[in-house]
């Protein structure tokens, strides 16, 4: 039976896996995929703390993010198919209409 | 105590929903269109009706009506009324994007700005706002129809509003773990024990990490300019105005429930953030030539403002808070009324240069135009001075006289942008052809909020006056039941 804190630094290495993902890659589909391994990290905290404690509000915030994530993942990725139909391509560094 | 569950007291919302959900059922059966604007018209005077008459009370933990809450959620309303009627008079002419959608989607974010104004634990407050920020990032979206790249400055928008829930859910975890709850009452029980105080403030400043990127405050500014830029005139209104009216109006709820002892700190912590949005703000508006661009800056520069009275860490300086926000909400969807207006009849009017000698075809908008760019840049007798003015005050009461002194010298760099405007169409000489014809629509948001914006000068006291006793009234009514 693993430890809280080891529940812990698990959600933080996987919230920093995700961080380091958003802020280094380029393509846009990495970058959504990057925010749901941060959620999934903070998903994790949420259950450990609740296990450990025994209250039950940690594991309701938990259907809460995956239910919010979901709707978050529909967003984006319905934003990108069409920024690919209209703009020919998913990496973000070759989207440059607004400058200043 | 058990748990109530009234349901009378959730009425708006529920009516709110079922009418957002009936407008996404049957758009596609209806061909005239405008059939959604009068829906959402009705609706919206009906929830100020029932905003007034429906009863306080709590519906479980998670959802009280109260004073502030009803009292902002009024001011939300009309300002939702006006922004639905620019609406209107824009889609008329952009006949493209007037879809029953449209429509539904604004009173699905309005709604999530009610739950956010009413929420009494963090978990709803952070549902309410992912509620009213999803239906804005569609809006802006929605616009790729007359501006292919305003795809970019939606997806911006996603981007760094996911990342702002994100670090929300960080500051939510920092604060689940050392308290054990996410029910704001509780956790100020904790504090006002003097216990983990460093670690709670830590997880506030993740809270207010996620709230300053919804209200575009500076290291978080980057996407703003685009996403205003991108999106349609009235949703630039409604980003403005009543998405950071709520979120600030949020803050201040849960600094002044949750975090009351550590409200010092917090203002301490707010003020290199403030001041750098202020000054980047009111420079960066300097160079832009796109008029919703500037005004885009100058809403970073105005949320500023309005944080200052929140470095105040006093109530006094609370309720000029919000007497800011309401008086920038009045004062932005003015302006852009008449930015849809020159929109509507010629689109390269947005551009800042190209206004010149807009004077000579239709004096009446612009001297509306001048009121309330006085109005943004703090000239006496207009609301914006009057709102400055108390907001300065309040800092230099709670002995932060060099933030005020500071920041009132950003403000000189601030007027500029709005004269530069004013200057251009009544000064520069150009020959154009401009054809206009003046809607009902367009006249009644404008004229409402321009003579809002004099009275407002003028004889400011009654606004003051409701803002501070909703504010004392609510504090009395929280401190003295448990």
């Amino acid at each position: 039976m693993p430890s809280l804190e080891q529940y812990i630094i698990l959600s933080i290495i996987l919230f920093l896996i995700g961080l380091f993902g958003f802020l280094s890659r380029r393509n846009l589909i990495v970058i959504l995929i990057s925010i749901e391994i941060m959620l999934n990290g903070l998903i994790v905290l949420f259950a450990a703390i609740s296990h450990f404690t025994k209250d039950i509000s940690g594991y309701i915030i938990v259907f809460f993010i995956i239910a919010m994530a979901a709707a978050e993942a529909a967003i984006g990725l319905s934003l990108v198919v069409l920024i690919y139909k209209r703009l020919r391509t998913v990496y973000s560094d070759e989207i440059t209409n607004f400058k200043g | 105590m058990g748990i109530t569950l009234n349901f009378f007291v959730i009425l708006t919302e529920i009516i709110f929903i079922l009418i957002s959900s009936f407008i996404f059922l049957i758009d596609k059966f209806i061909k005239n269109k405008n059939y959604a604007f009068y829906i959402t018209l009705i609706t919206l005077i009906l929830a100020c009706y029932l905003i007034l008459f429906v009863p306080f009370g709590e519906f479980t933990y998670a959802y009280k009506a109260d004073f502030y809450s009803s009292t902002l959620k009024l001011f939300l309303v009309c300002g939702a009324i006006l922004i639905s009627l620019i609406s209107y008079n824009y889609l008329q002419y952009y006949i493209n994007l007037n879809s029953g959608e449209y429509y539904g989607f604004l009173l699905f974010s309005i709604v999530g700005a009610f739950l956010m104004l009413s929420g009494m634990d963090l978990v709803t407050i952070y549902l309410a706002m992912e509620l009213m920020s999803f239906p804005v990032y569609f809006l802006i979206a929605l616009n790729y129809a007359y501006n292919r790249p305003s795809l970019e400055g939606a997806l911006k928008y996603f981007i760094v509003g996911s990342l702002g829930s994100v670090f929300i859910l960080i500051g939510l975890g920092i604060i689940y773990y050392f308290t054990g709850t996410f029910i704001l009452q509780e956790i100020s029980k904790v504090l006002e024990n003097n216990l983990y105080l460093r670690e709670l403030l830590i997880g506030f400043i993740f809270i207010l990490i996620g709230f300053s990127i919804k209200l575009s405050l500076v290291p978080f500014h980057m996407w703003a300019p685009d996403a205003y830029e991108s999106a349609p005139v009235p949703i630039t209104s409604f980003i403005a105005g009543i998405v950071k009216f709520a979120v600030i109006a949020t803050l201040i709820k849960i600094i002044l429930i949750g975090f009351n002892s550590l409200r010092i700190e917090i203002g301490e912590v707010l003020i290199p953030i403030i001041l750098a949005s202020i000054l980047i703000g009111n420079i960066m508006a300097i160079k832009q030539d796109n008029i919703i661009r500037m005004l885009a800056y100058s809403s970073i520069a105005h949320a500023g403002y309005a944080g200052l009275g929140l470095i105040s860490a006093d109530y006094l300086g609370y309720s000029f808070v919000i007497f800011y926000m309401l008086v920038y909400l009045i004062t932005v969807i003015g302006t852009f009324s008449i930015l849809v207006f020159l929109a509507n009849f010629k689109k390269e009017l947005l551009h800042i240069p190209s206004m010149a000698s807009l004077c000579e075809k239709t004096p009446f908008v612009c001297f509306l135009l001048l009121i309330l760019m006085f109005s943004l840049a703090g000239i006496p007798p207009t609301a914006g001075f009057i709102a400055k003015f108390y907001v300065f005050m309040s800092l230099i009461k709670s002995k932060y006289v060099w933030v005020a002194l500071l920041a009132i010298l950003f403000a000189v760099i601030g007027a500029y942008p709005y004269l530069r405007v004013l200057k251009v169409i009544y000064m520069d000489k150009q020959e154009f052809e401009f054809k206009f014809k003046y809607d009902f629509t367009f006249l009644i948001p404008v004229c409402i909020t321009v003579f809002l914006v004099i009275i407002i000068g003028i004889y400011p006291k009654p606004w003051t006056d409701i803002i501070y006793k909703t504010m004392y009234f609510y504090l009395t009514s929280l401190f003295y039941t448990y």
